[in-house]
């Protein structure tokens, strides 16, 4: 409270622009996190990342979430994360978690390898090799371990179960954070619409004698993006929703002219839809203006006819990936190797 | 389906599932199954001895070729008592084309009865009460038969069997002639077609399993032009390929 | 995994709990006192064993969080993952050598897998040839909704009898008995009554005793198109509604009781003539792995090709041989 007797004061702020910038970008840093590497995110933004099956969605989830927990340095070795916790909302309840401690192999292992820790005159085949070998399989593991720990999973197998989830999700998550001593950056959600048909038709029922709330799919999503926004007033976090396309894009209820032809197992062009008319029926909005409105950014995802071949990875399908919220009128592709998405340039 | 009744076949229900049946009893009860004759001894011999029981059979071939006969024939056949070696069951015959004569079927009748008496004249000694049943009208009177015009009338009338199936439990046999007839031409919604079409088959797969009865459906033929060449497959082969457990094409050589 | 204890009538007081009107408190921990609930007795006293140490005013949100964390499936982190995963989520041989080297061992339990395949392209071989599989090496008890038909006991006592060739300790017939009794079959022709059925098993799931030798560990559903194609499509939006809840309870079973879920789909036409997998856009988000079976006309040479996998790239394809 400033003094009565100083009228100045009041004036005066509580500090610099310059200072209050510098405090933010280091609180609220940028994030570039392929394939979403466009456009710097920061704590606060929520992102939908919409897309037809497949358009590996996921994938990009599990991407942010290693990118998250890995530690920025461990043992001397940078790994360049940002060794902080992540909360995974699975809806669709196909969280595998053996794909994520895959992609969290690699990387560990491409950081070790990259770093040439095994030093000069150490020859192959050496007892001291062997013993730096045996001595980075076991940090491999306790790394992955720690890494692990800092992963928070919950599987939801409806909107009543999600609304509960986020209710205690505080609690819980300070508890985890406490014991970790590293706070929560990342909230990821897969997939927000999964329940959308479900709670879409579903009645509202009397329930006994009290005046209870009509809990049509609007009302529910209103509780649901109510409570995440509670959260984040006092916990800012990155969201990271993935959204599936629900509307089959093309002409399925017209009269189509059937012309036989085969169908070969390579024959992979008849999955994807090219037409703009098309895509724009693809990404129709489901979702109801609660959510709308508290997404700020959007990114579609979709896979496309080419595949890239190399060595190391073999033959993978090539997916692109463009922002529509902030629209940027550029389409990056990436693919999903073993080791998580890489960018093609 | 009511609630109470499950599959008549409760027997051997496991502990796991009311109404589930492990493979080894179906296995032995399978082998006691009888099938029923189509008459010709080289078509029994492709079918495995004859039309099964709890199965739906689909025959098709062009127009002419003689299903309309072939499905006369196991409405006549399905009645062979069972001191004779066959079912000793009636037919139900759901006509959407028109094409069921009676007198034909008063012929075939005939000439089953004559092929009975004259192959197992000598068991019939013992049983004085089969002449009696083996008579051309009562042959005709054990099969019902029904005569749809549209689609939702066969719609109606398969809906409707099920309740005629229990109250009539002696039916061994359902023979529609022919099932994709009304589905074929002016039909404009082709997703509706589709929704009906395989709900019309899982009911009769339904009625084949709960009344262990055997299906036989007739279906017409189309040509497709495949890998270079001109096939014969059934017609709606897509939308009706997977609803039945045997399909067979006749063709004339 | 296993016994979460939830059941109807708790998710019920949940939702009193929730809707009960009751302000969130952020301070979890602290002494705020909780405003009167409608039913204050009920919900929170039936439940907790705290009531004689804290306080009476404490008692309020302690009592709230620890009813809530009990009724919900838990929190879990990635290292309890893992153990679950290495643990509990076995891989099933399905017996075609060359899906189960696609697969890297075959179906993991806790997923569903989907095939999907034009008519007569080997999808009833592939699911009676995992049934055998898993009765065969004694792992447990497979169940088989049979939704066309399409299960024949003769097929697989063929396909025994073909195989018995080292066995020397166990006579034919014994093994056949053995395999057999292991694999239960059941006929559903609605959709309602696979969800009965569903419901059912959980309950029974719920109330089995672990680790004995009938344990269910392989679920097959052949065909769930056929069920689902009836009432999919249309004004109205009941029949996806039918399909996802299904969906979602295989998976709901799959991973809760460590059983592997193998369902069947069909093709139909699509865009210019060729075929895609039936059921629409909203059934794919639902299967852990779709595989597309294809069988070239008169050959008995199958390929499998992975439409969508939650780790290996899809794409990968392979080969394998069907005997008839």
């Amino acid at each position: 409270m400033p003094d009565a007797d100083d009228p100045r004061a009041w004036i005066h702020g509580d500090e610099s622009a310059k200072a209050m910038l510098a405090r933010v970008l280091t609180e609220r840093s940028f994030l570039l996190l392929p394939p979403l590497h466009r456009l710097p995110l920061r704590v606060g933004n929520v992102v939908e990342i919409a897309g037809p099956s497949p358009s590996a969605k996921s994938q990009v989830l599990l991407q942010a979430a290693v990118h998250c927990i890995l530690p920025r340095e461990w043992r001397g070795i940078r790994f360049g994360g940002l060794e902080r916790m992540v909360i995974y909302f699975d809806l669709d309840c196909r969280f595998d978690v053996l794909r994520l401690s895959q992609i969290l192999k690699h990387r560990i292992k491409e950081v070790l390898g990259s770093t040439n820790n095994f030093g000069h005159g150490v020859e192959e085949g050496s007892q001291e090799y062997d013993d730096k070998v045996a001595s980075m399989y076991s940090f491999d593991d306790e790394l992955l371990l720690a890494c692990m720990r800092r992963f928070l999973y919950i599987r939801c197998y409806d909107s009543y179960e999600f609304i509960a989830a986020l209710k205690t999700m505080h609690s819980r998550a300070q508890t985890e954070s406490e014991a970790l001593g590293v706070g929560i950056q990342f909230l990821l959600i897969d997939s927000i619409g999964a329940f959308y048909w479900i709670d879409r038709a579903s009645q509202p029922s009397p329930y006994g004698n009290c005046m209870r709330k009509i809990m049509s799919f609007q009302n529910l999503m209103e509780t649901i993006v109510q409570e995440m926004r509670k959260f984040l007033e006092v916990q800012p976090l990155l969201v990271l929703a993935s959204k599936a396309c629900i509307f089959f894009a093309g002409s399925s209820t017209t009269n189509v002219q059937r012309t036989v032809t085969t169908w070969t197992s390579e024959d992979r062009k008849q999955w994807r839809t090219s037409n703009k008319e098309i895509e724009k029926f693809l990404y129709r909005e489901y979702m109801p203006s609660a959510w709308q409105a508290f997404v700020t950014h959007r990114i579609h995802l979709q896979v496309s006819d080419k595949c890239t071949c190399d060595k190391k990875n073999g033959t993978l399908p090539i997916y692109m990936s463009e922002w529509v919220q902030p629209p940027l009128n550029v389409k990056d592709q990436f693919a999903v190797g073993d080791g998580g998405i890489f960018m093609i340039t | 389906m009511s609630e109470t009744s499950r599959f008549r076949s409760t027997e051997g229900s496991h502990g796991a599932l009311k109404g589930a049946q492990t493979a080894w009893d179906m296995l032995s009860e399978e082998q006691m199954q009888k099938h029923i004759t189509t008459g010709c001894e080289e078509l029994d011999a492709i079918l495995g001895g004859g039309i099964h029981c709890k199965e739906v059979t689909e025959v098709g071939g062009v127009p002419g070729i003689g299903k309309t006969q072939l499905g006369i024939q196991l409405t006549v056949n399905v009645q062979i008592p069972v001191e004779c070696g066959g079912l000793g069951g009636k037919a139900v015959y759901i006509d959407t084309e028109g094409s069921f004569m009676v007198e034909r079927a008063h012929q075939i009748a005939e000439g089953c009865i004559s092929d009975l008496l004259d192959n197992t004249a000598h068991r019939l000694k013992d049983f004085p009460a089969c002449p009696e049943r083996l008579q051309p009208n009562s042959f005709l009177s054990n099969i019902f038969y029904f005569r749809i015009c549209s689609y939702t009338e066969q719609i109606a009338t398969i809906n409707y069997l099920e309740k005629f199936l229990e109250e009539q439990k002696d039916v061994k046999i359902i023979v529609v002639d022919s099932i994709t007839f009304h589905f074929r031409q002016d039909f404009d919604d082709l997703a509706l077609r589709t929704r009906v079409l395989s709900g019309m088959s899982l009911k009769l797969m339904s009625f084949a399993k709960k009344y262990s009865l055997a299906v036989v459906l007739l279906n017409q033929v189309t040509t497709k032009f495949v890998e270079g060449s001109f096939h014969l497959t059934l017609a709606l082969g897509d939308t009706w390929s997977h609803a039945c457990t045997n399909r067979i094409i006749l063709q004339s050589v | 995994m296993e016994e979460r204890g939830r059941a109807e009538a708790s998710r019920e007081e949940l939702e009193r709990l929730i809707d009960g009107g009751t302000p969130y408190k952020f301070a979890v921990a602290s002494q705020v006192p909780m405003p009167p609930t409608r039913n204050p007795r009920s919900a929170i006293h039936a439940k907790s064993p705290i009531t004689e140490e804290v306080g009476e005013e404490d008692v309020g949100m302690e009592e709230v969080s620890v009813a809530i964390d009990r009724q919900q499936p838990p929190w879990l982190n990635g290292v309890e993952l893992l153990e679950d995963a290495k643990w509990n989520k076995h891989v099933l041989p399905t017996g075609c050598e060359g899906i189960d080297i696609l697969l890297g061992g075959g179906l993991r339990e806790g997923q569903l897998t989907e095939i999907v395949g034009p008519s007569s392209s080997g999808k009833t071989q592939v699911c009676l040839c995992s049934a055998l599989g898993v009765a065969d090496l004694n792992l447990g008890v497979v169940l088989f909704l049979d939704t066309c038909n399409s299960f024949s006991s003769h097929r697989i006592a063929h396909m025994v009898n073909s195989q018995s060739d080292t066995l020397v300790k166990e006579g034919k017939e014994g093994r056949l008995k053995r395999i057999m009794s292991s694999i239960l079959c059941h006929s559903v022709f609605d959709i309602f009554e696979l969800m009965d059925v569903l419901h059912q098993l959980e309950c029974k799931l719920k109330h089995q005793v672990k680790s004995s030798g009938n344990r269910i560990r392989l679920l097959i559903v052949d065909s769930i198109s056929s069920l689902i194609t009836p009432i999919l499509g249309g004004k109205n939006s009941q029949g996806r509604l039918m399909m996802i809840t299904t969906g979602i309870l295989l998976k709901k079973i799959a991973n809760e009781y460590n059983l592997s879920v193998l369902v069947t789909n069909h093709m139909v036409g699509g865009e210019g003539g060729s075929l895609k997998p039936a059921l629409g856009e909203s059934w794919k988000n639902i299967p852990h792995v779709r595989l597309v079976l294809s069988r070239d006309q008169g050959s008995n040479i199958c390929n499998v090709s992975i439409l969508k996998h939650t780790i290996i790239a899809s794409g990968r394809a392979a080969k394998f041989v069907i005997d008839n």
